[in-house]
């Protein structure tokens, strides 16, 4: 069918296109290739060669722009990231055993010449001394903390909770369900009601704080105070 | 060497003019191809000093960016193109300078000439000159985009896929801007066909 309409169509413009076969060759003049001859060996390639140049630089320019614009793209997208990333919202939670080594670090006292009695350079003098150990509790062993020496050695030291371990719960014991066995007179004590002798001596946290830690915080808690009153 | 370099194909005499930059494989394609391109340029365009100008610059076009043809394609098409590309940049001048110029009456005097058939009577067109006249000014009035394609169709005996290939078109195309141009053609030389 296609070949049928094609033929149609040619045999429709037959007359057009004989008369356009027929039309007389139009030839180049004589002085043709002297001519462009002449303006090669001379080099007079008028705007043609201007012309090449001018499309090679303009080839060069919108992959610069694009590249020029997406960089001010990024800049821009990423430093608003960097400020998204200031939200405490957005922030990666911090590891447990990090809080500890926070909190077991001890802290000189708050610098403050014009009230440093001599109470508090000793204790400084003190915590300087000795108050480079670390303490971490041990994730595996409940009972056991690591202490971090000055010179990085580690060592594990076992913690001696102070309750009667007859009338304590070890709650982490009993919530994993090692300790059912004695410990259900102990629950029991511990849930009776009205009882005019309690025996219920409290919780306790594990981590120990070590005196002198104590006293870090505390002088640093005086110095704070001092400073407030004097303002 | 001259000898054996014009017994190769133009594809063969380009590929020496590439390697070796051998100015006797210059010369030998712009013999080849000066007249071809000076008859579709001047077909094309319709000014015969503009129209060797053209050839010339297409000539030098192709000397200085002779690395730019691969082998691939075929050296006709190529420099088609290029000759193709001139045209339709001196026509694109023309036309900025005739929305310039303060006279337009211009083209519908010459559409007179074209249309009217007794501006040229029957014994005159017998004379082949004025015939080719006649031809030559109804393709100039067909649109550019379809007269370039007529005239490598009809004229210079391309086929459509060499078409395709010097315009840029998918073959659709070209086929469909053939019959279009040679419509509007028939329709602009109603006299010579009568006759």
């Amino acid at each position: 069918m296609g070949i049928f309409k094609k033929k149609i169509t040619e045999e429709y413009f037959e007359d057009t296109i004989k008369l356009l076969k027929g039309l007389d060759r139009v030839k180049a003049p004589d002085n043709f290739e002297f001519n462009l001859m002449v303006r090669i060996n001379n080099q007079e390639f008028g705007d043609l060669e201007g012309e090449e140049k001018k499309l090679k630089f303009a080839w060069v320019l919108p992959p610069a722009a694009a590249v020029a614009l997406t960089t001010i793209v990024l800049f821009f997208m990423l430093s608003d990231q960097t400020v998204e990333f200031d939200n405490p919202l957005f922030a990666p939670p911090k590891l447990r055993t990090e809080f500890q080594a926070i909190s077991a670090v001890p802290r000189g006292p708050v610098e403050y010449n014009a009230t440093e009695t001599e109470e508090s350079k000793e204790l400084g003098r003190n915590l300087a001394a000795s108050g480079d150990v670390t303490m971490f509790s041990s994730p595996s062993e409940p009972d056991v903390q690591l202490v971090v020496q000055p010179n990085d050695v580690i060592f594990e030291e076992r913690i001696e909770l102070p309750f009667d371990t007859k009338n304590s719960v070890n709650l982490d014991s009993r919530l994993q369900g090692n300790d059912q066995a004695r410990s259900s007179n102990a629950s029991a004590t511990l849930v009776r009601g009205g009882s005019p002798v309690f025996d219920f001596n409290g919780f306790s946290v594990r981590e120990r704080v070590s005196k002198q830690e104590f006293e870090a915080y505390k002088s640093r808690m005086d110095s704070l105070k001092r400073i407030n009153t004097q303002r | 060497m001259k000898k054996r370099l014009s017994e190769l194909t133009d594809e063969e005499v380009i590929k020496e003019f590439q390697d070796n930059n051998t100015p006797e494989a210059y010369e030998i394609l712009v013999k080849r191809y000066k007249d071809p391109l000076m008859n579709f340029v001047f077909r094309f365009v319709g000014d015969r000093d503009a129209c060797t100008d053209i050839v010339q610059d297409t000539m030098i076009k192709f000397y200085l960016n002779k690395d730019s043809y691969k082998s691939f394609a075929r050296f006709s098409t190529w420099i088609y193109t290029i000759a193709g590309n001139l045209a339709k940049n001196e026509l694109k001048r023309r036309k900025r300078r005739k929305y310039v110029s303060v006279h337009s009456g211009d083209d519908d005097d010459y559409q007179i000439q074209i249309e009217d058939d007794s501006f040229f009577a029957p014994d005159r067109l017998a004379d082949s000159s004025i015939k080719d006249d006649i031809i030559q000014k109804a393709l100039l009035k067909v649109k550019s985009v379809y007269r370039e394609v007529v005239i490598l169709r009809d004229i210079d005996n391309f086929s459509y896929e060499e078409i395709a290939d010097i315009t840029g078109l998918s073959i659709g195309t070209v086929k469909s801007r053939i019959n279009r141009g040679r419509t509007q053609l028939q329709k602009l030389l109603k006299t010579i066909h009568k006759e």
